[in-house]
């Protein structure tokens, strides 16, 4: 039982770094195209993930119908707004931002959206699906933990510096990987993720309002408070009663 | 999905634990490896030019005056190469005119250089049709077009306080990768 559980460890994280470097080499074809090089990141990894059995939705449980994704993926949403909009009031609540009113720029969310859904479903499906999935022998904490880990080492893998933001990536890494045990699947993190996404560029950078930041928006230390207090709050909510199945 | 199996020997907890650290090696080292490869002109110097100004030209003496990369030096440049017939171009401005409000106060220059040949568009109606406040450039005579080889529109190039190219997009970008990219070139 534990050799076949360390051979499916060492698969899914073999083939986890594949496809993580399958991205990055896309990403590197498509420099050019940040929405070309989305498209394709988020299919790779759609398919990959695929492969190794990383779900949309629990494969044990009956096929899902529209409206129950459209739920998941709607309350993620919510969640990934409520957020957002948090920061905001901390951040003007703190006196390290400040609002300011902008005209609607539709053509700017519109685009902005698509582009967070993309990211979205690489970085769910990677940093999230397929570590939750090499981490099930661990306890369901620890595999939260790792999320937020891997979250931190793809922010450092991108930046090549180590900051503050790799500590505001790890505390997203895992309330979306909280979201992730809640839901049994990921349609949910989606949701979150797209819409922080969402919310924190276009939408606050001139799409609905503007909020100026005195620092970057998601590495001052009211808005890292926030976000650490929200992975624990996720991390409860998904622990508590919808824990691992036994 | 993601049942817990428990682990019952130290020497499988090892492996596990092993195989975390390579992940999370692994997530942060392989985008090293493709950093600052994306393209062969990106770490190169910048191709100077001047160009006249056709709109938002305050900051350089008004429409009409002319302004040059060179004119620039210390700080950090984003050139945004668009024509008015472009589609994306157009679907474009409304991101750019928000990075400009962002960031034109933090040593970051924008600059639309308009491609359109003389006669074909009006970049000036343009600007104020659509409310935007970043210096519109007129590159009529395709200079600062083929200086930079561009193919395609819309295309963003990213320059550093160095006056080196930081990197080069095509097709309608996301504000927060052009945030990021400025970040690099300060």
């Amino acid at each position: 039982m534990i050799e076949r559980v360390g051979r499916d460890q060492a698969k899914v994280v073999l083939w986890t770094l594949g496809l993580w470097g399958s991205v990055q080499l896309a990403g590197l074809i498509f420099a050019h195209s940040q929405s070309g090089g989305l498209a394709v990141e988020a299919v790779i990894a759609e398919m990959g993930a695929g492969y190794v059995g990383i779900a949309w939705s629990d494969p044990e449980a009956p096929i899902p119908r529209w409206t129950a994704i459209a739920r998941r993926a709607g309350s993620g949403a919510g969640l990934g707004v409520a957020m957002a909009a948090l920061m905001v009031v901390v951040g003007l609540a703190a006196h390290t931002a400040i609002v300011v009113a902008a005209p609607a720029a539709l053509v700017t969310l519109a685009l902005g959206f698509g582009l967070a859904a993309l990211g979205a479903v690489r970085d769910e499906l990677l940093l999230r699906g397929m570590v939750l999935r090499a981490t099930r022998s661990l306890p369901a904490w620890g595999g939260l933990l790792v999320c937020g880990a891997a979250a931190a080492a793809a922010r450092f893998g991108l930046d090549g510096v180590l900051s503050l933001a790799m500590a505001a990536d790890a505390a997203r890494g895992i309330a979306f990987g909280a979201l992730w045990r809640r839901d049994r699947g990921a349609w949910m993190p989606w949701g979150a993720n797209t819409a922080w996404t969402w919310a924190t560029g276009p939408a606050s950078h001139g799409g609905v309002i503007d909020v100026r930041f005195a620092a970057e928006p998601v590495a001052d230390a009211p808005t890292l408070a926030l976000l650490a207090i929200g992975a624990l709050a996720a991390s409860i909510w998904a622990l508590r009663d919808h824990g691992p199945k036994k | 999905m993601m049942e817990a199996i428990p682990l019952r020997s130290t020497r499988g907890g090892l492996r596990s634990a092993g195989l975390v650290v390579l992940l999370l090696a692994g997530l942060a080292l392989l985008p090293r490896l493709f950093a600052g490869r994306e393209a062969s002109r990106v770490g190169q110097n910048a191709p100077d030019f001047r160009l006249s100004i056709a709109a938002n030209g305050g900051e350089f003496g008004g429409d009409g005056a002319s302004v040059g990369l060179s004119d620039l030096r210390g700080r950090a440049a984003l050139l945004v190469f668009w024509a008015t017939w472009c589609m994306p171009c157009r679907a474009e401005a409304p991101v750019i005119n928000e990075v400009f409000r962002r960031w034109h106060d933090r040593n970051v220059v924008v600059l639309g250089i308009n491609t359109d040949e003389p006669g074909q568009g009006d970049p000036r109606a343009f600007a104020l049709e659509r409310g935007l406040a970043y210096p519109i450039l007129r590159d009529d005579s395709a200079e600062a077009l083929h200086a930079y080889d561009v193919e395609a529109l819309p295309t963003l190039v990213v320059v550093s306080t160095l006056g080196k190219i930081v990197a080069i997009r095509t097709g309608v970008t996301g504000d927060d990768e052009i945030d990021r990219l400025i970040r690099q070139a300060l």
